[in-house]
């Protein structure tokens, strides 16, 4: 339930925010005002903007194929919308809890490709096509790449279920967690809690887990330097060339759910979820103090949203690849690296923890 | 009827609908998207058996690549000339001989097995995982690496083909 009562109501006011964010953001970063004209600062231009998307007509092209066409951006958004099913919010809220959470997450999410694909070519138009071909061509590849990552994570921390992972990477924990994962250091640091308890500190080899994990998900929710699929230059749109009014609210409202649904999952898997990032130190129990059902939701909703500032960051500072080097990128250079990273998790678990 | 026979029941109805509906239709698209809801439907089934690991393999493998990748083959295919790529029923006698033999065989297996399956899935433990992932390793090592094997054939020879070959 906590899906339906928290996480629809949050997506939908996080996607006005984020567009209101993602403008801004690209305004400093090209060093220009963004939207200044509606309301104070501009705050209200998102909101008269799904205004005047909610009033547009709702356009079935003649020579589309109805049924696919309709139903592709309800497919889409509920296979991405199923995956925060299994997402842990703080303590005692943990979601569906499905033992192979993690698992049934990539899975649910990896159906927004048929959505793609259906979009595309219920649209019967070549820009469509092309855009949902080089869409689907582009997550597969990099579902790869993102799926080994993960197992990395899934290998150190020994299991699939999300609240278990993050419960261990805080001072809850009931494991005994070592300094950067190394028994012999004999440094305990579970009762310190705070950033040394999370992955990426507790086996220091998942911060390239990690990087592999980001630009996996960047290509996965069809972010620049990845959005070949939709390049408005030379595709017009891809995909949802043909598409409008709310059932383009649908594509974006699936883009931004995408986006967010990897920074939380970013979040979880190695940043510590709901734990707090301020340790014990000594009398000064930060990590104490700030643990609790209202701050697990605070720390878990703010480091993701440093991580979908990073997404956005990211966007307005580096070109699209060609479709060649992002082929490249995932097959030469990030699987044989996951692999490799894959390896030195199954090691380091063997022998250091 | 409990929550669960509901549950049962509709996810019944919707694959055996969407089954039907791959037969009739002519769409070769919608018969590979109809097959999508046939094989989410039979993971509900799974779920509601308490096999969610199966369940969740069969969305990620089936319903999230199979079908993608006849849904790519198809797309990749040339339109014929009227636009639409259609399919008929052929060979519908022999077909229903088939089908009705191998469901019968179907039936007089689960019949078959269906005390032994009862005791085997009382005694599964919680950690489904855990269990799959252990039974690969010591039981099943066998066929687990000959699979393995297989697929790193199947690879190899897919690289291959796919090779761009110069004219000799």
């Amino acid at each position: 339930m906590i899906t339906f009562l928290f996480f629809l109501p949050f997506l939908l006011g996080f996607v006005v925010i984020g567009v209101y964010g993602e403008r801004k953001i690209a305004a400093f970063i090209q060093n220009r005002l963004g939207p200044m004209e509606v309301g104070p600062k501009g705050i209200l231009q998102t909101i008269a903007d799904l205004l005047k998307m909610l009033q547009k007509e709702d356009i079935l092209p003649k020579a589309a194929d109805g049924k696919l066409f309709l139903a592709a951006p309800l497919v889409i958004f509920a296979a991405v919308f199923a995956g925060y099913a299994v997402l842990p919010l703080t303590e005692g809220v943990a979601g569906a809890g499905v033992a192979a959470g993690l698992f049934f997450l990539l899975a649910i999410v990896s159906l927004d490709v048929l959505g793609i694909l259906m979009a595309g070519w219920g649209s019967n138009n070549k820009f469509a096509l092309f855009g949902a071909m080089r869409s689907v061509a582009q997550i597969i590849s990099y579902e790869v790449p993102l799926g080994l990552s993960i197992l990395g994570v899934v290998m150190i921390s020994q299991t699939l279920d999300l609240q278990e992972m993050t419960i261990n990477q805080g001072i809850l924990t009931a494991q005994p967690i070592y300094l950067f994962g190394i028994k012999s250091l004999g440094l305990e640091v579970g009762h310190i809690g705070g950033f040394l308890s999370w992955n990426v500190v507790q086996s220091p080899i998942l911060i390239v887990s990690f990087v592999i994990f980001f630009i996996a998900g960047l290509a996965e929710a069809n972010r620049t330097p990845f959005d070949l699929p939709e390049s408005e230059s030379e595709l017009i749109g891809g995909y949802h060339t043909e598409y409008s009014g709310f059932r383009w609210g649908l594509f974006m409202l699936a883009e931004y759910g995408m986006m967010l649904l990897i920074s939380f999952l970013g979040a979880i898997l190695f940043f510590g979820g709901w734990n707090t990032p301020l340790p014990n130190i000594g009398t000064l129990a930060l990590a104490d103090w700030t643990t609790g059902l209202w701050w697990g939701g605070f720390w878990l909703i703010g480091k993701a949203m440093v991580l979908i500032f990073v997404m956005m960051w990211v966007r307005w500072t580096y070109p699209r690849l060609r479709v060649d080097q992002l082929m490249d990128l995932s097959w030469k250079y990030l699987t044989p690296i996951a692999v490799i990273v894959l390896f030195i998790c199954g090691v380091w678990r063997l022998w250091m923890i | 009827m409990t929550p669960i026979d509901v549950a049962f029941f509709f996810f019944l109805i919707v694959t055996g609908l969407a089954g039907i509906g791959i037969l009739l239709t002519r769409n070769v698209i919608h018969a590979a998207m109809l097959l999508v809801i046939v094989l989410l439907g039979v993971a509900g089934l799974y779920v509601l058996f308490r096999a969610e690991f199966a369940a969740v393999v069969q969305v990620l493998i089936y319903a999230g690549g199979i079908v993608v990748l006849i849904a790519f083959g198809v797309m990749l295919t040339n339109r014929p000339e009227n636009g639409k790529l259609m399919t008929g029923n052929h060979l519908v006698l022999p077909a229903l001989l088939v089908s009705s033999g191998l469901f019968y065989y179907l039936v007089q297996g689960i019949q078959l097995l269906d005390p032994i399956a009862t005791q085997q899935v009382a005694k599964l433990p919680e950690d489904q995982v855990e269990y799959i992932g252990a039974a690969f390793m010591t039981d099943y090592i066998v066929a687990f690496e000959l699979i393995a094997f297989i697929l790193l054939v199947v690879l190899v020879g897919a690289a291959y083909l796919a090779k761009h070959h110069s004219r000799l």
